[in-house]
């Protein structure tokens, strides 16, 4: 008789946990499917570099906007290149909303993106954008607090190096909650202006 | 028997000249303009080999830029950007092969002047079978593309 219970309560807690599985899967997914990018979902940690006007600027200051993170350097002409003029894209799909929104660049090559460098470069692509910069310390702890990743490239066919290095946007919501994250595949103007506007509505 | 001999005769015309022809054609070659601050941009373009040997594309020259270099762009699964150098591209026969944004690409490294959208720049490139084709290049800027 025991045995017989015992038997009964472990099928009812695995049918239980085949719905549990199923409905979270379920929920999952559909989450997914809101959105574009990837859910990331933390406290998107907060840090202070110097703009392509030589100001310190700290990231909360932006508190109630949504901001776009991408990461590279100014020598870089074809991927970061695209990045960038996705995003300019980005703020045309927006029309009005586009004052809610920062697009912020951080240059992984501090070395050779001075303040000066990234003034010249970052305003091409959209006036209202902000290059960072700051010392190899700096860039580094905030690379790490984001996993974003890059390393020097040396080669006989070019001077200097050039940089391997994470290609990824990072979306911010209004909240300061590091929300989406686009891998560069996935960066399509329309799409992630959609995804915007569905967060700021 | 006259048939035959046709045959023969149409089959060694074939023959000759269907062997070892590399026929290089290359459209649409563009370069991008690049901020005032930048010594480097990417040259993209289509190489159609429209002969039946395989070819490739070895060097790139020009004068506006100290170095050419043929690059590729690759990013990995963890979403990390790389680019290497090429030492030839491969152009097989009967087949079109698109230098484009975030793929292959002609890199031009230090720039001595600054293009502008409108520009038109010269290139030479050198095939390994088909030799040398002077390609002219425009320079386009973000609306154009």
């Amino acid at each position: 008789m025991k045995k017989r219970h015992t038997t009964i309560i472990t099928l009812l807690i695995l049918t239980l946990l085949g719905w549990g599985l199923f409905l979270y899967q379920y929920f999952l997914l559909e989450n997914k499917d809101k959105y574009h990018g990837f859910l990331y979902y933390k406290q998107a940690p907060n840090f202070t570099l110097t703009d392509h006007n030589g100001k310190k600027v700290t990231l909360s200051e932006f508190r109630g906007k949504l901001i776009l993170i991408n990461w590279g350097y100014t020598r870089c002409p074809d991927i970061c290149f695209t990045t960038l003029s996705v995003l300019r894209d980005v703020m045309k799909e927006l029309g009005e909303l586009e004052n809610r929104v920062q697009v912020v660049f951080v240059t992984i090559d501090p070395e050779m993106d001075t303040v000066e460098k990234l003034g010249t470069y970052i305003p091409y692509f959209n006036k209202s954008f902000i290059g960072l910069t700051g010392t190899p310390q700096e860039i580094e702890k905030v690379a790490q607090e984001y996993n974003v990743f890059y390393l020097k490239n040396y080669s006989d066919s070019w001077p200097e190096y050039l940089m391997d290095h994470t290609s990824s946007v990072y979306l911010i919501d209004p909240q300061g909650r590091l929300f989406l994250i686009y891998t560069y595949d996935k960066l399509d103007s329309k799409a992630i202006a959609k995804d915007i506007k569905k967060i700021l509505k | 028997m006259k048939k035959s001999m046709w045959t023969i005769v149409i089959l060694i015309f074939l023959s000759i000249h269907s062997f070892g022809v590399s026929r290089i054609e290359v459209k649409d070659v563009w370069v991008r303009e690049v901020p005032p601050a930048s010594s480097v941009t990417a040259v993209y373009m289509v190489i159609e080999n429209k002969g039946n040997e395989d070819d490739r594309l070895i060097e790139v020259k020009t004068d506006v830029s100290n170095n050419a270099v043929i690059h590729n762009t690759l990013v990995d699964e963890k979403g990390i950007a790389k680019m290497e150098k090429f030492e030839y591209i491969n152009i097989p026969s009967g087949k079109s092969v698109e230098l484009k944004p975030s793929g292959s690409h002609i890199m031009l490294i230090g720039l001595n002047k600054s293009l502008k959208a409108g520009d038109k720049i010269e290139l030479d490139l050198k095939f390994e079978k088909f030799g040398i084709i002077k390609a002219r290049a425009q320079v386009k800027g973000m609306q154009s593309h």
